[in-house]
């Protein structure tokens, strides 16, 4: 069941998508939020996913389609679970 | 789009500026750069993005910083507001539209000056003048006027360039003159005299030598009898020497009204548009005075303009009363006869003089007699029935 789901979630595009481009842009597609952006840190939730990126002179660009653009010297993301609390 | 558009670069300031972030995100209010310095928020957005991003900013109570970059909205926005621009860009869109359409120059494109100045005149005296609404001219029209009413032309085009009409001309092939060598003629006396000597190439001596003939008369004839049945017309050719008695009267008065003119003008300046003569100096002449006119037209870029400057020259002259005395008066009308032995007699050989001189009153009379030999020879053609 939950195999399914999955499945169905990465055929209509449920899923974030996080592509980087080198150390210097990351494109993250389907968001949810910008929990916080500064010049070493940007967190944005996804679907079940917060993504933490650490570098250095970010800058953040966001489009209407739920996409956001992270650029400068990406030292290191990552990616941690959301938990939902109950 | 930015180019258009304009972008906006902000600088927000406050406490709630990581929910300013959600918001944004949440709104889909696309921005670029963003950066939170902590309790600054940086960025940039386009122009209709930040009318709602300021709302959301002064929800939350935060200040905020902005300048809009240079675009092409921006620059017409700033046009717009200084309204003599735009009434002068209108201003001058008009009359480029008026000269344009507006008849301003005639360049007729001829080798020979003469047709040149016949066309133009031709093409004013249709009632064509200068400031003419171009479209309301009858082009095609005045092509083919010019190429039936003016001889010298064989073919005319016209084309219109802004405001200057422009005339092609190709002339007409002059034909020669017809030559007469062939046609038979005679050859009559051109004045009256004493034939003196003769020299006959061709044709039949009517008149012997040592006999007087009068103007008109025949001296030598082109028609030949070769025998009794045949008869011949020819060309007569040769020259006639005959005396011939020129008497001529020369008078100079003693009191004589000449007409004295400067030789330095006064000057008057015009500025010569269309038929507009608008003065450049309120200089006023009176007295006699005669005038010449000269115009020069104004040039730009190699090109007449149809405004010129005109000036008109005044020589000022006056009737001066000359007093001879009889000396002076009878070397005056020696001249005279000098002169016209000069200009009439050069040609001749002259025999004899004779002169009479009588003094009067009023002046002086030199009556003189030139007896001369000259060729009095005039070919004139026969003219067959």
């Amino acid at each position: 069941m939950f195999d399914f789901l999955d499945k169905i979630k990465r055929e209509f595009y449920l899923t974030s998508q996080v592509s980087v481009l080198d150390n210097n842009q990351i494109l993250i597609e389907n968001c949810k939020n910008i929990l916080e952006c500064n010049e070493n840190l940007v967190r944005i939730i996804s679907n079940r996913f917060e993504i933490e990126i650490w570098g250095r002179e970010l800058v953040l660009t966001n489009y209407a389609s739920n996409t956001i653009i992270v650029k400068g010297k990406i030292d290191s993301i990552t990616i941690i679970e959301r938990r939902k609390d109950s | 789009m930015n180019f258009f558009a304009g972008k906006i670069d902000f600088e927000i300031k406050g406490d709630n500026l990581s929910r300013l972030i959600s918001e944004i995100f949440k709104k889909g209010l696309e921005c670029r750069n963003l950066v939170n310095y902590g309790e600054c928020l940086k960025g940039s957005c386009n122009k209709s993005v930040w009318k709602q991003l300021a709302y959301e900013c002064e929800k939350l109570n935060l200040s905020y910083e902005f300048n809009e970059r240079k675009s092409l909205n921006l620059f017409i926005g700033k046009l717009l507001k200084r309204k003599g621009l735009i009434a002068g860009f209108i201003a001058g869109f008009v009359l480029l539209t008026f000269l344009s359409n507006t008849f301003l120059r005639l360049r007729v494109k001829c080798e020979n000056k003469e047709i040149q100045d016949k066309i133009e005149t031709y093409i004013l005296s249709k009632g064509i003048d200068y400031g003419d609404f171009i479209p309301e001219i009858d082009i095609y029209g005045l092509e083919l006027d010019i190429m039936r009413e003016v001889e010298e032309v064989s073919w005319a085009g016209i084309y219109i360039t802004g405001g200057t009409i422009n005339v092609d001309i190709v002339e007409k092939v002059t034909k020669p003159e017809y030559n007469q060598k062939r046609l038979p003629s005679d050859i009559v006396a051109l004045k009256s005299g004493e034939i003196v000597s003769v020299e006959i190439y061709s044709g039949k001596l009517l008149v012997p030598v040592g006999s007087g003939v009068h103007e008109g008369q025949t001296l030598v004839s082109g028609i030949v009898d070769l025998s009794e049945e045949m008869t011949v017309l020819r060309r007569s050719q040769g020259k006639i020497y005959a005396k011939v008695t020129y008497n001529e009267s020369f008078y100079c008065p003693y009191e004589n009204t000449e007409k004295l003119v400067s030789k330095t003008p006064e000057k008057k300046h015009y500025l010569h548009f269309f038929s507009l003569d608008i003065p450049l100096s309120i200089k006023d002449y009176d007295g006699m005075y005669q005038v010449k006119e000269k115009y020069k037209p104004l040039m730009f870029l190699g090109n007449e303009l149809p405004i010129s400057y005109k000036t008109e020259e005044y020589y000022k002259y006056q009737y001066k009363n000359t007093t001879f005395n009889e000396e002076k008066a009878t070397e005056e009308v020696y001249k005279l006869a000098e002169n016209f032995k000069d200009n009439f007699l050069s040609e001749c050989e002259i025999l004899e003089e004779n002169e009479e001189i009588s003094i009067d009153e009023e002046g002086v009379r030199l009556d003189k007699t030139f007896v001369v030999i000259e060729n009095i020879a005039l070919e004139k053609e026969i003219l067959i029935k």
